[in-house]
């Protein structure tokens, strides 16, 4: 189950497009995502659990088990609609660094598209990328993360990908991946390693059985529809 | 370690509301509502996982129709085209 965390030079793409590559990666993403919570987030009851010892107080027990049955139902509803060969094991993460990032470029880039979006435009997006995360590091401040890119804006990108354990970067960014040739670039601080690669390079190396032909934009709708109990 | 579900990530209200740009008070709001799981400290401060905290989304929100209506309004535009927006940026 690769975990990856995505930049917004691809965020931005599968978000902002609703055809394109990145927009069916983005769909099995969500995929993974509700595939990831459908078998794993009981564990984060157990974790709260054991740290709650005998004087803490859990809430939110049945929020847990219901969304974990929403996951189920939508991840098959979805498994229905995929190829059968589209992998559920792709899963993403983020920080509150890369969510803030993310929405400050999609108000800086819509001009440029002919569509202004506003704050609340924004904001609809970032949940959009949160949506399809399912985990992330401890929270930090950008000013805690180590020069590691020609660009120090993209350094806490680097150091959310670092801190959350991903297994890649996914990202577009020259700054972040400078030889476009290797399509990737090794980072590493203090114990902990990570690869940044190029969307073209992920998908050469590691989705290229991939029928995505079959896989449609507007099957991310499938992922967060209201369904039955 | 990854900080998934296994050995998850557990945030102070500052830190949730932070995360997803929203006020202390919402993330109290849900947290009354128990609409999200969280661990009560006997200090009275709370604990929330952050995989699920994200998870919940789905719940607070239409997430559906939000995508209908932001796909609505990108019709027409390709992945190229924001590229390009991206690095006239730049």
């Amino acid at each position: 189950m690769p975990l990856v965390v995505v930049d917004t030079s691809i965020s931005l793409p599968a978000t902002l497009s609703p055809t394109g590559l990145t927009r069916k990666f983005w769909v099995l993403l969500a995929y993974g995502a509700l595939a990831y919570r459908e078998e794993h987030l009981r564990l984060e009851l157990d974790a709260i659990e054991a740290e709650a010892g005998d004087d803490g107080a859990i809430g939110g027990r049945d929020a847990i088990e219901s969304l974990i049955g929403v996951a189920a139902r939508r991840r098959a509803a979805l498994a229905e609609l995929l190829p059968p060969d589209a992998p559920a094991g792709w899963v993403a993460a983020g920080s509150g660094y890369l969510f803030d990032e993310y929405e400050r470029k999609a108000i800086d880039v819509g001009p440029r598209l002919g569509r202004a979006i506003d704050r609340e435009e924004a904001a609809r997006l970032r949940r959009q990328l949160q949506a399809i995360c399912v985990a992330g590091p401890e929270p930090f401040a950008p000013t805690d993360a180590p020069a590691l890119t020609r660009d120090p804006a993209d350094d806490p990108i680097v150091y959310t990908a670092l801190r959350v354990g991903a297994d890649l970067l996914i990202s577009d960014d020259r700054d972040i991946v400078p030889d476009r040739d290797a399509g990737t670039q090794p980072y590493q601080h203090a114990d902990s390693s990570i690869l940044a690669i190029t969307f073209g390079q992920l998908v050469d190396e590691h989705l290229h059985d991939v029928d995505w032909s079959a896989i449609h934009g507007d099957l991310l709708f499938e992922a967060h529809r209201q369904l039955p109990d | 370690m990854p900080r998934t579900a296994a050995a998850p990530e557990l945030l102070t209200v500052a830190q949730a509301a932070s995360l997803l740009k929203v006020s202390d008070k919402t993330i109290r709001r849900w947290i009354d509502a128990e609409q999200i799981p969280f661990l009560r400290l006997p200090s009275g401060s709370y604990r929330i996982p952050q995989g699920a905290l994200l998870a919940s989304l789905g719940g607070t929100y239409d997430l559906a129709a939000e995508l209908a209506a932001l796909d609505a309004r990108s019709a027409g535009i390709s992945e190229d085209d924001v590229r390009r927006a991206l690095d006239e940026g730049s």
